[in-house]
């Protein structure tokens, strides 16, 4: 069934044999292992199949046994497609189809990256794209050791990494440095002071000597790990002092919230912009550019098959024009705002620390809202002063 | 008790499979329709009722109706059809 198969695909040939020496001519096809079979008597010689591959030498054969050779029927593939090859479209089409294939199989259209808890994917990306790996890249002419080697002697916050292309698809895995504590070699005798008043909650001494214990109360410039050790031998060693108080505190911050305010509103009108993404390409569809004031928003539409999405597809870019508009809050539209300032407030000056509660009070204003808070956290309060030694 | 010996290795002798050196050649017949020949050293006359074959120490005459030679190789042949008479020449 096989070697059926085969010979359709490769193509043979149904060929008459006519002549004296029709014998000798199949003795000889026999000897020479020549791919023929299926001889039958006809009325004027023999008929018998021969591969496509073959045909040619035997060609010779019949001259030198002196008989004829007369095709009688092609079969298989090969001939099957001959009359397509007139089609130059289709030909092109399917040539076009199978460089396209081979070509496109060889590259890298997916990333995958793994093994990240601390770096964004996203930052990886753009780290690897600085590296040139990158949708589209060539799988095979790629150094990965030394791409390897590029990333991670400039990013010293990815401490291993692999590549493994399988296909068309790059999975990376990675392994975050774990940062090592900052180690101050600077060997100038310090104490360590409140920078912030508070109730000690957590007390860690590295190098020095306590100066409170956990529930004091402490104010700003109190010592709090001091680096004049005393031993019992009575000898007094001057140290720089190291280590960690952990304190509740409470921090306070004001905004005002005026009612009147200008701001950029949608004015219900909006642009769209596609961009057709394809293979790392992207290919916009259309003329012009947005004129500003606009609040921009974008979309994609990736093609994805099982789950995995392949880099083909539309971004498409929604700009609603804005105008500048005055508006008049409500006093509870200013306090909620003004409550979303102060998150912003504790998020950027407080990221460290650990919030307890947050207590909001309102003071109304003829045109504004005065909102007040109070910050209630535990956080690190330590501050290094030198010691002066005369 | 040397002349049993004797015939014991006579009789194994002729037990020995003859063609086994591969000088002789095989036939292997399904029925009357198919006739396969093993060491054929080539094809003297081939029509639709005789098929004639070279086997090296003669000849096989096939005598039938249609015969065809589906498989032709070196020193093999295969033969279909309706066979009616072999005959060793």
């Amino acid at each position: 069934m096989l070697l059926r198969l085969l010979g359709w695909l490769f193509g043979y040939l149904t060929v008459e044999v006519t002549g004296r020496s029709v014998e000798r001519f199949m003795n000889l096809c026999a000897v020479q292992k020549k791919d023929v079979w299926g001889f039958e008597v006809t009325s004027n010689g023999i008929s018998m199949k021969v591969r496509l591959s073959d045909w040619k030498s035997l060609r010779s054969l019949a001259g030198k046994t002196h008989v004829k050779l007369h095709i009688c029927k092609k079969h298989g593939l090969w001939f099957m497609m001959r009359p397509l090859w007139k089609r130059w479209g289709l030909v092109a089409g399917v040539c076009l189809f199978c460089f396209l294939l081979q070509f496109l199989s060889g590259r890298i259209w997916l990333i995958e990256i793994q093994g990240n808890q601390q770096v964004q994917p996203q930052e990886i990306k753009s780290i690897l794209e600085q590296a040139g790996i990158r949708e589209g890249i060539n799988a095979k002419g790629a150094d990965w050791a030394t791409l390897r080697q590029g990333i991670l002697s400039q990013n010293p916050e990815i401490s291993w990494m692999s590549f493994n292309p399988q296909g068309s698809v790059l999975s990376v895995d990675i392994s975050e440095t774990t940062q090592k504590p900052q180690i101050n070699n600077n060997e100038q005798p310090c104490n360590i002071l409140a920078s912030r008043d508070g109730r000690v909650v957590d007390i860690q001494v590295y190098t020095g000597k306590a100066m409170v214990k956990t529930g004091d109360a402490v104010v700003k410039g109190d010592m709090l790990i001091s680096g004049a050790v005393e031993y019992s031998d009575g000898c007094t060693v001057l140290k720089q002092a190291s280590g960690k108080v952990l304190a509740e505190t409470v921090h306070k911050k004001e905004i005002s919230i005026p009612f009147n305010q200008q701001v950029y509103l949608p004015n219900g009108e909006q642009s769209i912009r596609r961009v057709l993404y394809c293979f790392g390409l992207e290919i916009p569809l259309y003329l012009g550019s947005v004129k500003p004031p606009y609040e921009k928003e974008t979309l994609e539409d990736m093609l994805t098959i099982k789950g995995v999405t392949l880099p083909l597809g539309f971004k498409k870019g929604v700009f609603y024009h804005t105008v500048e508009t005055e508006i008049t809050l409500t006093q509870e539209e200013a306090q909620n705002q003004g409550k979303e300032k102060i998150e912003e407030y504790i998020k950027e000056n407080l990221g460290e620390a650990e919030i307890q509660n947050v207590e909001y009070e309102y003071v109304l204003h003829e045109d504004s809202v005065l909102v007040k808070s109070e910050i209630f956290c535990i956080e690190n309060i330590i501050f290094h002063e030198k010691l002066l030694i005369f | 008790m040397s002349k049993d010996k004797g015939n014991i290795g006579e009789k194994k002798k002729l037990l020995f499979p003859k063609g086994i050196m591969g000088t002789g050649y095989q036939l292997q017949s399904l029925g009357n329709r198919e006739l396969s020949v093993e060491g054929c050293k080539g094809i003297l006359q081939y029509e639709q009722e005789e098929i004639r074959l070279n086997v090296g120490s003669g000849q096989v005459k096939v005598l039938g109706r249609n015969l065809s030679i589906p498989v032709l190789e070196r020193n093999y042949v295969q033969i279909e059809g309706f066979i009616i008479q072999i005959e060793f020449l």
